[in-house]
């Protein structure tokens, strides 16, 4: 009996089964056959899946990074996060609280995932805007490898460069402010190449919305945005020009303001804050909390050997970028460069390629200049620091290497269509160029698989980010943040979270607006005046301002219970580990 | 009265005037002690191991002597520990001396301190010799003291447990007494060193120091045997020895080594020749044994080599013809059993805190290692009566820990370390810390035994190879892989050959696997790909080689300080640690000034590496200055040196070639699609010129048609007849050729 039923049973399951896996199969071939579609208008086929692809996997690492400590490994994403929160949860909220050390945009972006402190403290908040980001420089990047005329191999190379990417997608779990100036060069760049590509001619409407919108975007996020405002003017103006039409003065200024009009928006207000908040517009340049600022040490000693020196600046820049995006992404993007000038010189198309350099360009003058430090195993001297600016070049190298792929599978199709006759020629041209593009694509999967093997060991912003991590686990860092967050019932908690090391309130978890920090402004300085007066606890650093580093910043609270010890006798020590100590004050 | 025993009574005589014995020998023994002072408890400075923990810088062969040694022979000899130890109460200490064949031990003389009227049992092989009391002066007789096969006599210190109690205190347990302090301690010796009878046994038993002599006119060949010998001798006489390279005429140990009993010295005299090597053994004027190997130098070099392999057994006499040896390359491993770093057995035993150290140095796997993973195969005894802890530090680091089980015997334990907690040497201590469960005093003959044994056999090292991340001196010597290639600059100088030696002898202390050194030009070495060591390296050979300091003017950064930078305008020598090209160097160089002494700074840079100062060297630059001592510096102390940026420079002109590249693909390219675009114009203006033409044949033909029909109406002329047929021929042509 059972015997007879079973296959009753199968072949009841069997129709609806197979339904559901035609249908599967179904969509997965839409999508298949999308991804080579020809852009229509404004829609480009296949964006939405890659989009949601790229959203998932930062979904999927960030369930790693938000477990294991990894999303508050870099010191600036636990401050990217505070910022946005203090905003609204702080002893003096407002925007007074953006600073001027970064670029306003990413801590505005983080606000709302950052309204909830469980998704502030875990570090999920970032990785929700990161998720976003990545789906959004995805789609860009696509959108543009479709615009200027690649097909399905070339796309997916673009799409897939950036999103098994580890470094990219580290960042994008984290607080880290490289996602949202990544999206917004690459969303920049693609509404540029939809205008220069398109049929139809894009008003001065459309053009501030899909191009200027982003390009302030960027503008407010890092400065590798001012340069992209720079290039995408000149980019215009370069296009209309070739179009030879009679008013094309007329044009070029219509499009070029209204590309022009959110930056200059963007830079007025951004100016505007400055000058409001600290009485000098340029306080985000020659501030005391400003990056040349901050830098001014390490630049003094000397060890920005790069600056000056051409040669030191490509070397230091380019092994950064081989350490994050690979030595195979550049040796296959050197060649992509070679074809697309070959094949297309600097027409339109090569020019929107050459724009997303764009932010390659800045970095690596921003080196030149002594603007920027970086380091890593190959520079002098030998550390890992700030690699991650090298993640503003991986569009451009991912979109040279997809020209080459979608080459190599143009050259491979021709072949195969020259060989339909069975000539000599079409005889071997076609099986070499198909096992070029095999090998190349097999040495592309096999880089994804090999930094993916071991993360840390073959990605310079991993290696970075396991360093802080091992630092923060011996110095105490982690077990002080810990204690606090487990042990704290109530009272203001006076912290200098200025200090080297000790930005990490996140990781703390506690709301913003039982402290009493540098941000609280003259709360803070009278907190110190009597610290007992103001504050239950203390935490503070006991580890000398590291001299050379950019965060060379003491902590003020430890230097005040040097200056005055009978501050330091009200309060209890309960915990102290590595350079970190949490004081309890004594019950009068 | 024998005459051995008139000679002990002597000694004992002379013992009590021994505060008027003008100088003294010096021994320093080997010191086991089974309980480790709180303050020994967090060193794990690499050592021997046993069921009990040894004093790190003592070994068995660790010996040092005092000046007349010769003026003594006849009456007793001082052999003072170099440490000072401490029994706790209810532990045991045990000493253990080298003593040179020929010599007895007649006393034991020592300061014990600590509380009044505490006594301590010495013991030696479980039989009681001595009860002493605590007293600035103790001296013990030590009648029937056998010296054991090996040439070691052990001495046991116990202090029994008067409260027989253990508490807990802070989370630690500690006794509730104070230990003793034993300081000063020495070992009576009496007799004559015996001469050596053979090679194989000429760095006997109680020999700490060798001097390696070769002429001052010595050729590199004949260097290489004498640095070959240093290695070797420094394999075999272990990490407290002292052996060095004496160029006569410079001999800059001579005063050092003058400290050093006779007995306790060697000398080996190369002397170039031709032919095999032959060896014999005589006694200098001071009374020092010597071997003289004389042969062709390329056959003194392996002869000198045989001394660091097993083989050397086989020279057993003292005058042999023809030793040399055949040196493979040591095999990288991958794995090796706790027996086979040389863990005899770990047993640990007892309430309160019971160590036992294992030494893992990375030179025994052959090649550098970027993690290990610890293996321990075990068997516990406790009970429920007793909460017993076992920690495993690596390095001083906590990397694991677990509650001994009651209800289960055997224990297995994996602990995987990544590179950065690896080190040239590194110690890994098993803790046990047992309290009775109430952590309560308690009368420890009331609780059960707890004790833990890990089984040497089955326990592991294994050891992943590859090349750590930065490059130092922790990278040697098992980046050497058992062969070192070294290379001097400009030419061997004495001193330069002194200072390889010096280098070599400190690398093998640090490694029980033997090195053999092979001298090579220095271009060999620096355009080559085997790691080795480079003396005396120019300015110009640093920057072929990258090295962190470049032998130029430079600055330094002190960041631990607070202060920034320190110009180096003064003579300096440095020696580094450089990583080229996947293998790893040593570069001994030095900048010097006007009147500085070359020799002298080169030396300081080397200088103080004795016993197992390699594995305390940290970062990858050792700074030396005239008269100044050595400093440790980082590569990235040093401000970028201008010598440094020009090794970019090239870069630029691949930067510029790149740009003239992509410039001349895109000039080609587009001469191509301009050749293209005209060939397709003439094309498309070809066509429509045909197609004109084929207009007008058209047209002719449409003409001629029509008057063929006025034809047909009247009569057709010839010429019509003859135009018709050929006009369209000629259309069919042409139409053919197009």
């Amino acid at each position: 009996m059972t015997l007879a039923t079973a296959p009753i049973t199968a072949r009841r399951d069997s129709p609806r089964r197979e339904g559901a896996i035609a249908m599967l199969r179904r969509a997965l071939a839409g999508v298949w056959a999308s991804l080579d579609a020809a852009p229509v208008g404004r829609r480009v086929p296949g964006t939405v899946p890659l989009s949601l692809l790229a959203a998932i996997i930062v979904i999927g690492a960030a369930t790693y990074t938000t477990s294991t400590g990894w999303a508050f490994a870099f010191a600036d994403a636990q401050s990217h996060l505070t910022i946005a929160r203090r905003i609204f949860d702080s002893l003096a909220p407002g925007f007074t609280q953006l600073g001027t050390v970064w670029l306003p945009l990413p801590n505005l972006l983080l606000i709302p995932f950052t309204a909830s402190l469980t998704l502030w403290s875990s570090g999920w908040g970032a990785a929700l805007l990161g998720a976003i980001c990545l789906a959004g420089t995805v789609a860009s990047c696509y959108r543009i490898a479709a615009r200027i005329g690649l097909g399905r191999a070339g796309r997916l190379t673009a799409a897939l460069i950036l999103m098994t990417n580890p470094s990219l997608v580290y960042v994008h779990t984290t607080g880290l402010s490289e996602p949202v100036l990544v999206l917004f060069l690459s969303a920049c760049v693609a509404g540029l190449a939809s205008w220069a590509t398109g049929p139809r001619p894009m008003s001065a409407g459309e053009m501030m919305v899909f191009c200027g919108l982003p390009a302030a975007g960027a503008l407010l996020s890092r400065y590798e945005g001012w340069a992209m405002i720079a290039s995408g003017a000149l980019f215009i103006a370069i296009v209309v020009w070739r179009r030879r039409r009679p008013d094309r003065w007329r044009e070029m200024a219509k499009l070029i303001g209204a590309f022009l009009l959110w930056p200059a928006v963007g830079v007025i207000w951004w100016l505007s804050y400055n000058f409001v908040v600290y009485g000098d517009a340029l306080e985000f340049m020659r501030g005391p909390y400003s990056a040349a600022a901050l830098q001014a040490p390490v630049a003094d000693a000397g060890l920005l050997a790069y600056q000056g020196h051409v040669g030191l600046t490509l070397w230091s820049y380019h092994w950064a970028i081989i350490g994050t995006a690979g030595a195979v992404t550049i040796a296959l993007a050197a060649i992509g460069l070679m074809v697309i000038t070959a094949r297309r010189g600097l027409d339109d198309r090569a020019l929107i390629v050459l724009l997303l350099a764009t932010g390659w360009a800045f970095s690596l003058l921003s080196l030149y200049l002594g603007q920027t430090h970086m380091n890593n195993m190959h520079t002098l001297p030998q550390s890992w620091w700030n690699n991650r600016y090298a993640l503003v070049s991986l569009p451009w190298l991912a979109m040279l290497a997809a020209v080459l792929v979608d080459q190599l599978r143009r050259w491979a199709s021709a072949a195969r269509q020259r060989s339909l006759p069975n000539t000599i020629r079409g005889s071997w041209a076609e099986p070499a160029a198909t096992a070029t593009l095999a090998v190349v694509l097999l040495a592309l999967g096999g880089q994804g698989v090999w930094m993916l093997a071991d993360p840390p060991a073959h990605s310079a912003v991993l290696a970075e980010g396991q360093q802080y991590l091992e630092t923060k686990a011996m110095n105490g860092t982690d077990a002080a943040a810990a204690y606090l967050g487990e042990h704290y019932d109530g009272g203001l908690i006076l912290m200098d979270e200025s200090a080297a090391g000790n930005a990490i309130l996140p990781q703390i978890g506690l709301p913003l607006r039982e402290y009493v920090n540098r941000s609280t402004g003259e709360l803070f300085d009278a907190a110190l005046r009597d610290p007992a007066g103001h504050t239950e606890w203390l935490f503070y650093s006991t580890a000398p301002a590291p001299q050379l580093s950019s965060a060379a910043v003491a902590d003020l609270v430890y230097a005040r219970l040097l200056e005055d010890p009978a501050t330091a006798a009200r309060y209890e020590t309960v915990f102290s580990s590595g350079d970190f100590v949490i004081a309890r004050r004594m019950a009068s | 009265m024998s005459s051995s025993r008139r000679l002990r009574h002597a000694a004992l005589a002379g013992l009590a005037l021994a505060p008027l014995v003008a100088s003294l020998l010096v021994i320093s023994p080997a010191v086991a002690v089974d309980e480790p002072s709180p303050q020994e408890q967090g060193a794990t400075t690499p050592a021997t191991t046993s069921d009990t923990v040894t004093t790190p810088s003592l070994t068995e062969s660790e010996v040092g002597v005092g000046s007349d040694a010769g003026a003594l022979l006849d009456g007793t000899v001082m052999l003072p520990l170099g440490s000072e130890f401490s029994i706790f109460p209810g532990s045991r200490a045990t000493v253990t001396f080298a003593i040179p064949a020929g010599l007895t031990a007649v006393a034991f003389d020592a300061r014990v301190l600590g509380a009044e009227a505490t006594v301590v049992d010495l013991s030696q092989n479980g039989r009681l010799i001595a009860t002493v009391a605590t007293a600035d002066r103790v001296v013990a007789p030590l009648d029937g003291a056998e010296v054991s096969t090996d040439g070691t006599l052990a001495l046991t210190f116990a202090l029994a447990d008067t409260t027989d109690s253990w508490c807990a205190v802070g989370g630690t347990a500690s006794s509730s007494e104070e230990p003793v302090v034993v300081r000063d301690a020495a070992l009576a010796v009496v007799g004559s060193a015996e001469l050596p009878e053979s090679v194989a046994g000429f760095f006997g038993v109680g020999v700490n120091s060798a001097v390696i002599e070769i002429p001052s006119d010595a050729e590199v060949d004949l260097a290489a045997a004498g640095i070959n010998m240093v290695a070797a001798a420094s394999q075999v006489l272990g990490q407290s020895s002292t052996v060095r390279l004496s160029v006569e005429g410079i001999d800059s140990s001579a005063e050092s080594d003058a400290q050093t009993p006779a007995f306790a010295r060697r000398i080996v005299r190369l002397v170039p020749g031709t032919g095999a090597v032959a060896t014999a053994i005589d006694r200098t004027d001071d009374g020092i044994a010597r071997l003289t190997l004389t042969g062709a130098p390329a056959d003194l070099v392996t002869a000198a080599r045989a001394f660091a392999l097993d083989g050397i057994a086989l020279a057993s006499a003292a005058v042999t013809e023809g030793l040399g040896a055949r040196v493979e390359p040591t095999a990288a491993r991958t794995t090796l059993t706790l027996d086979e770093l040389g863990v005899g057995r770990v047993t640990l035993e007892g309430y309160g805190v019971r160590d036992a150290y294992i030494g893992v140095a990375q030179g025994s796997f052959g090649r550098t290692l970027t993690g290990v993973d610890v293996v321990l195969h075990g068997t516990s005894s406790s009970t429920s009566a007793t909460i017993a802890t076992v920690q495993l530090l690596w390095n001083d680091l906590l990397v694991d820990s677990f509650v001994i089980d009651p209800s289960e015997s055997r224990f297995e334990r994996t602990v995987s370390l990544p590179a950065g907690a690896l080190r040239s040497g590194n110690g890994l201590v098993v803790r046990m810390q047992a309290v009775s469960a109430n952590a309560e005093c308690v009368d420890e003959s009331l609780l059960p035994q707890v004790r833990l044994d890990i089984d040497p056999v089955t326990s592991s090292v294994t050891g992943s190879g590859g090349v750590p991340a930065v490059a130092g001196f922790s990278d040697f010597p098992q980046a050497f892989s058992g062969s070192a290639s070294l290379a001097f600059g400009t030419g061997a100088t004495p001193v330069q050959m002194v200072a390889a030696a010096d280098l070599i002898a400190a690398l093998q202390r640090a490694t029980p696997e033997p090195i053999f050194v092979d001298v090579v030009p220095a271009d060999e070495l620096i355009s080559g790909s085997t790691s080795g060591v480079l003396i005396g390296a120019t300015p110009e050979q640093t920057q072929r080689l990258r090295t962190p300091l470049r032998l130029a003017e430079t600055r330094l950064i002190s960041d631990a300080a607070g202060e920034l930078t320190v110009a180096v305008d003064q003579p300096f020598a440095a020696l580094q640690a450089v990583r080229e090209g996947g293998r790893s160097l040593l570069v001994l160089g030095a900048v010097l000034g006007d009147d500085t002494d070359p020799d002298g700074v080169l030396a300081a840079a080397v200088s103080g590496l004795d016993g197992t100062a390699w594995w305390s060297l940290d970062g990858s630059i050792r700074l030396a200055a005239p008269n100044s001592a050595p400093v440790l510096i980082d590569t990235n102390e040093v401000v970028p040196q201008e010598a440094a940026k020009a090794d970019f420079e090239p870069i630029v002109w691949w930067a510029v070639g790149g740009v003239i590249l992509l410039v001349a693909i895109g000039l080609v390219a587009a001469g191509l699609r301009a050749r293209r675009k005209r060939a397709a114009r003439e094309r498309v203006e070809a066509e429509i010129a045909v197609s004109e033409i084929d207009a007008q044949l058209a047209r002719e033909h449409a003409e001629a048609a029509l008057t063929a029909e006025s034809s047909d109406i009247a009569a057709p002329s010839r010429d019509d007849q003859r135009l018709g047929p050929v006009g369209e021929g000629r259309s069919a042509d042409e139409a053919g050729a197009r």
